[in-house]
């Protein structure tokens, strides 16, 4: 028996129609979209709409031209911060970043003298919110990561957003760990930037990815180049999306994301959230049961994603993690997960933690085998304090 | 539901504006019962009856329907041109629906005069809306290439009169 719980890392298996339509679209069309005036172009052209329109109906989006679509969360990070913060800048971002946010924020800092300020948070990731008004003030940019990739906390986004219109502050929200498997609804929290990855909780394949940029906001461009109209200007389109989208896009994955996203409408985002909470209150009650394990993060199932790092007595996260894919068949990730911010709250920014994630597709039996897992190598090991 | 989808046919460079698309799509269905609603709707509508055409303007996008066809002026991009279609769809979808409570117009929408309109204007050729005269704002009005709240010196009557046969 193999079980796959690293969806946090990319969602694996994906939906049956995700892998019919990359094929169907390889095979039966192989036109690029927006770069030609026969009927397969043009058919691909409207896939990639219905994509976008399909991401609108997940986010709650109006236009969709206000999706732009990218490789992966990383790049639409990329490509908000670095077309948005000019020189000397004040941002304000969670204290829990993954790399894909604070990396670039960290060159920002060094190459336009861009200046982070952190919201403080309390070591199971819970936003201190005392002095949020205080701290909005002189900032350009507001950085929200929507759910930890390491504590499984989710930001309490609408108040977060609220206080930063008020204050006049733009917010980019980083919903990698969310679009698809927590409800976002951005006709109700109106941030003016989300990023969003097309093969975690969304279950399209990897490749693909996207941001979404609110009607009017413009942005320098992160790449320059074909976007099949308009050739004769030497600069890129005015409009969104094309502005942001040159080269030939991944229209393969387009056509796997287009799969996801209508499967993800059919069954219904509430629906998903609330097969991995079940999950989720199985594996903490599990892990509560055992000696020798301690968990980071919210402690209630439904105050988290679906997702729980933990460590345990006497067994490195490495090797923990090595003993349950060889000896169990178990798939999880250890280390520090892209996310060192996370870890440093958590207090294991130097041992990392093991990582076990949820997706749609897990089963009760797949969080029993790992509990099972967990306690005979926590006996083996002579059980103790993990912490 | 009259009209189930539009299939875009092509999309070229619109020749009237170089820095903008120009499209030809086709119905599913014949759109020709419905052009006297929209012809009620829009005051831009030019409607011909015996040729069962209809042109109009929303925003600066340039609609023209006759029979199966809609053909599209002045977008942006792809993405705008499929957004517009939906719009469209919607659109005659719901008039559609509620048409035995609306009233359909037949007769075809008189054109006001550059004349007449410049007659309505401040006539101080102040420059504010962006022309060099208001003879020319008045051209570019008839035209529909402005709107009456172009001109930021009208004053209330003039606002009031244009607006009946402007949008």
């Amino acid at each position: 028996m193999t079980v796959y719980l690293d969806n946090s890392a990319t969602s694996n298996p994906k939906p049956e129609s995700v892998y019919t339509a990359i094929v169907e679209y390889m095979r039966g069309n192989g036109a690029s979209p927006g770069r030609g005036n026969y009927a397969l172009a043009r058919d691909a052209d409207e896939l990639v709409y219905k994509t976008r329109k399909a991401m609108c109906g997940i986010l709650g989006a109006k236009r969709p031209s206000e999706i732009i679509f990218t490789s992966n969360a990383t790049e639409a990070v990329n490509m908000a911060l670095k077309g948005y913060l000019d020189a000397g800048d004040r941002v304000l971002v969670t204290g829990y970043e993954h790399n894909a946010v604070w990396r670039p924020l960290k060159k920002l800092e060094e190459e336009r003298g861009v200046k982070l300020t952190l919201l403080p948070s309390y070591s199971n990731g819970t936003a201190d919110l005392r002095t949020l008004r205080e701290m909005l003030t002189g900032v350009r940019l507001a950085v929200v990561s929507h759910g930890s990739n390491v504590l499984g906390c989710v930001t309490p986004l609408a108040e977060i957003v609220s206080a930063a219109r008020e204050a006049g502050v733009p917010v980019l929200v980083d919903a990698a760990q969310t679009a698809g498997a927590y409800p976002i609804n951005l006709s109700e929290i109106q941030a003016d930037m989300l990023a969003f990855t097309g093969h975690k909780g969304l279950m399209g394949p990897t490749g693909t990815g996207g941001l979404y940029l609110r009607e009017g906001l413009e942005l320098r461009t992160l790449k320059e180049g074909g976007t099949g109209g308009m050739s004769d200007s030497p600069y890129p389109p005015k409009d969104p999306p094309d502005r942001y989208e040159a080269g030939t896009m991944n229209i393969a994955g387009i056509a796997g994301l287009h799969a996801a996203a209508d499967f993800i409408l059919e069954t219904g985002v509430e629906n998903i959230r609330s097969h991995e909470i079940e999950l989720m209150e199985m594996l903490l009650d599990g892990l509560n049961s055992i000696s020798g394990v301690v968990y980071y993060g919210p402690r209630k199932a439904d105050e988290r994603l679906g997702l729980v790092s933990f460590n345990l007595a006497g067994v490195s996260a490495n090797e923990a993690a090595r003993i349950l894919d060889e000896d169990y068949g178990i798939m999880v990730r250890a280390g520090l997960h892209c996310a060192p911010q996370a870890h440093r709250l958590m207090g294991t920014e130097r041992v990392g933690a093991v990582r076990a994630s949820v997706g749609y597709f897990n089963s009760e039996r797949d969080i029993e085998h790992l509990i099972g897992a967990l306690s005979r190598i926590t006996a083996e090991a002579g059980g103790g304090d993990a912490s | 539901m009259l009209l189930e989808s539009v299939k875009v046919l092509d999309v070229d460079i619109c020749i009237q504006q170089q820095d903008k698309f120009a499209a030809r799509t086709r119905a599913s269905a014949d759109l020709s019962a419905i052009l006297p609603y929209l012809n009620a709707i829009f005051k831009s509508a030019d409607y011909n009856r015996e040729a069962d055409s209809l042109t109009f303007i929303h925003g600066i996008i340039e609609f023209s329907l006759i029979k199966d066809q809609i053909n599209i002026k002045k977008f942006a991009n792809r993405t705008e041109l499929h957004e517009l279609l939906d719009w469209m769809r919607e659109l005659i979808n719901d008039i559609w629906e509620s048409r035995l409570e609306l009233t359909p117009m037949y007769a075809a929408r008189r054109r006001l005069p550059v004349i007449n309109i410049f007659s309505l204007l401040p006539g101080t050729n102040c420059g504010k809306c962006g022309e060099k005269s208001c003879m020319a704002f008045a051209a570019r009005l008839n035209k529909l290439e402005v709107k009456v709240d172009g001109c930021p010196a009208l004053d209330m009557t003039g606002r009031n009169k244009l607006g009946i046969y402007f949008e």
